[in-house]
């Protein structure tokens, strides 16, 4: 069923991409193809891939979703690489990343405190990396930009 | 061509270059041993990182390609030890590899496999060698036609033999071919899908999606997959074996060496598929067939053999052809085009320097590699130790710090976890990832020559079947398209992660 479902939302992305595809703008200098032909042709191979997901014999594919408390931490975590792609610029480098891998630490199962020692090593040994030994500006921030 | 790779190996012995090769094996050892990281991820999240300090296209070359045999050292370690293959290429290691350390052997497991790596490499490396100037100069006769039509092959090739259904690799390729068409068109004449925002003109950014795929996305696999426990069956610090045990498998390494080179310059068959037929092959033809499967020592000589020489054997395609034919290359290709290398039929003869020095490198990694594996292996063994929540956090802010380098832009930020999302809902639906990178890296070029042709041919199509060289690319195709007809084969070819 998921495979059938799947299909019909991928007929509808070849469908789309085709119709996208018919308003793009044609220069004058084009070659004998121009730049419609190649996205027509995938749309159309796509519209027929995923009518052959839909129209084959069901299988009996099983797929493991992730529940309760893991589907938690996997939210979690999504959630912590956004805050953390947010809060670099303003916080810095420095504690955005050791906030960022004691989170994590704490989802992959460690204990408070070996994440707390676990981030602050890690944010020290890659502040090392990347600033003395790779060269690259890493964001300040408001302790420590200047 | 002594002179030549006299030259690579004075490019190759600068301390600065030497430091590379030994981070390569190194990075590619230890992410390779660890279960649930291998090559492709290793490159990816270095990507960006070489552009950022921008190294020099040799050298970049020459790190990538550490890590990706030295991969295929390292995830025997965790075969043998811990029942898990570090990657795919290892599954069929387990046979034998296991067995053997549950019977007190894994010293002389771990040695074995390592002497068969090294085995492997360096076979391969000479086949690299002699091999590719000759294909390149072959390949000089391919027509925009033939180009297309390669292109087609390698991508129904991935399709077709990593995991997961035909159908879905197909789509999988699609879609990546489809998000490589967003942006200025080949002819630079039309935007397409840009939807008017002047930040898609220069298309999407291959290393934000790699990143996001092979970064991102894996780290949300590992979180879910981070219940698990594992246990190692013997502490082993020292690995051990005898002259006449590497006697006895010398033929079996050989064998398998020259068989894992020939499959991996094959487009999307790789170390895996390498290493289920080495082991198949020695079986078949072995007197004590039954021994398999129980610790015989051929058993972790053939696959460990096999796949790091079809490790160095998928630079064939990508050095000749300029054609990535796995993921792992398809990322390296990305590397070499950023650093403003191209890689083709004129890489060898325009850029001696990335090629002998390459050549070069593989001669020393490999030593390097039978080193580390032979007496530092116990410092390998402690780090398997390493828990996941050490490791995976640190996957994810070099990842995000590599890709804010490039740009300083908070929205890749943004991107990549979007992105790693996507990969990760991939999986699960059970999409496999290669197809979609090699269809994002290749679109362009296959674009560029499906136009070139129908230009050459005033708009006749017949110009894609004309020479004999695409009609068996065509023939290939199909037998690829077949693939699900034979169902034994392709089970017996795939098991594993690809």
């Amino acid at each position: 069923m998921t495979d059938r479902l799947l299909g019909a939302f991928l007929l509808l992305v070849g469908i789309a991409y085709a119709v996208a595809t018919s308003f793009i703008q044609v220069g004058f200098t084009s070659d004998t193809l121009g730049p419609r032909a190649v996205p027509y042709l995938l749309g159309f191979v796509l519209i027929l891939l995923s009518a052959a997901l839909i129209l084959r014999p069901a299988r009996p594919v099983v797929i493991e979703w992730p529940r309760g408390a893991v589907l938690l931490s996997l939210g979690l975590a999504v959630g912590s690489f956004i805050l953390y792609a947010l809060a670099i610029e303003p916080l810095g480098f420095v504690i955005s990343t050791i906030l960022q891998v004691g989170f994590l630490s704490l989802l992959f199962g460690a204990r408070p405190l070996p994440a707390l020692i676990g981030a602050v090593l890690t944010t020290a040994a890659l502040y090392g990396l990347f600033n003395f030994l790779l060269g690259l500006r890493l964001p300040g921030g408001l302790v420590f930009g200047g | 061509m002594l002179a030549l790779l006299g030259s690579g190996f004075e490019y190759v012995f600068r301390p600065e270059n030497l430091l590379l090769v030994f981070l390569g094996c190194f990075i590619g050892t230890m992410i390779g041993m660890l279960p649930g990281l291998g090559g492709s991820n290793a490159v990816a999240i270095l990507l960006p990182l070489v552009f950022a300090v921008q190294l020099e296209p040799a050298a970049a070359l020459i790190l990538f390609a550490g890590i990706y045999y030295g991969s295929e050292y390292g995830n025997s370690i965790s075969a043998i030890l811990l029942n898990i293959p570090g990657t795919s290429g290892a599954v069929a290691t387990t046979f034998d590899g296991y067995p053997m350390a549950r019977n007190g052997k894994a010293g002389a497991a771990l040695a074995m496999s390592a002497v068969a790596s090294f085995t492997g490499g360096t076979i391969s490396v000479v086949g690299l060698m002699l091999l590719a100037p000759q294909l390149a100069k072959w390949a000089l006769h391919f027509g925009p036609a033939e180009y297309f039509v390669l292109i087609i092959f390698a991508l129904t090739m991935v399709a077709a033999l990593t995991q997961g259904d035909l159908v879905k690799g197909l789509i999988a390729g699609i879609l990546g071919l489809m998000v490589s068409t967003v942006g200025l068109d080949p002819a630079g004449t039309s935007a397409r899908f840009t939807f008017g925002s002047m930040k898609l003109y220069d298309g999407i950014d291959f290393v934000v999606v790699m990143i996001g795929l092979f970064a991102v996305g894996e780290v949300l696999l590992a979180l879910e997959r981070s219940r698990a426990r594992v246990e190692l069956v013997e502490f082993v610090t020292k690995a051990r074996i005898s002259f006449a045990e590497i006697r006895g498998a010398m033929g079996t390494m050989v064998r398998s060496s020259v068989l894992g080179f020939g499959i991996g310059a094959l487009p999307g068959a790789g170390a895996t598929i390498a290493s289920f037929l080495g082991y198949t092959l020695e079986k078949s033809i072995s007197k004590d067939r039954d021994s398999f499967g129980k610790g015989n020592i051929r058993g972790v000589a053939a696959p460990e053999s096999a796949n790091n020489s079809a490790a160095n054997g998928a630079f064939v395609p990508l050095l000749t052809l300029g054609v990535p034919g796995s993921a792992t290359t398809a990322v390296v290709l990305v590397a070499l085009v950023g650093l403003n290398v191209t890689p083709g039929p004129l890489l060898i003869q325009n850029h001696p320097d990335v090629f002998w020095g390459l050549i070069a490198s593989m001669y020393v990694g490999n030593l390097m590699l039978l080193a580390l594996n032979l007496p530092l292996v116990g410092l390998f063994v402690r780090m398997l130790m390493i828990p996941q929540w050490c490791l995976m956090p640190a996957v994810i802010v070099i990842s995000f710090i590599a890709i804010y380098a490039i740009n300083n832009s908070a929205f890749d930020l943004l991107l990549i976890s979007g992105i790693g999302v996507v990969g990760y809902l991939m999986r699960k639906f059970g999409f496999p990832i290669a197809p979609a990178v090699l269809g994002l890296v290749l679109g362009h070029l296959m674009e560029v020559n499906l136009r070139q042709a129908l230009a050459l041919s005033d708009g006749d199509w017949g110009i894609l079947f004309a020479s004999p060289i695409t009609a068996v690319l065509w023939v290939l195709v199909a037998l690829g398209l077949m693939a699900p007809l034979f169902p034994h084969l392709r089970r017996k070819l795939r098991a594993g992660r690809g």
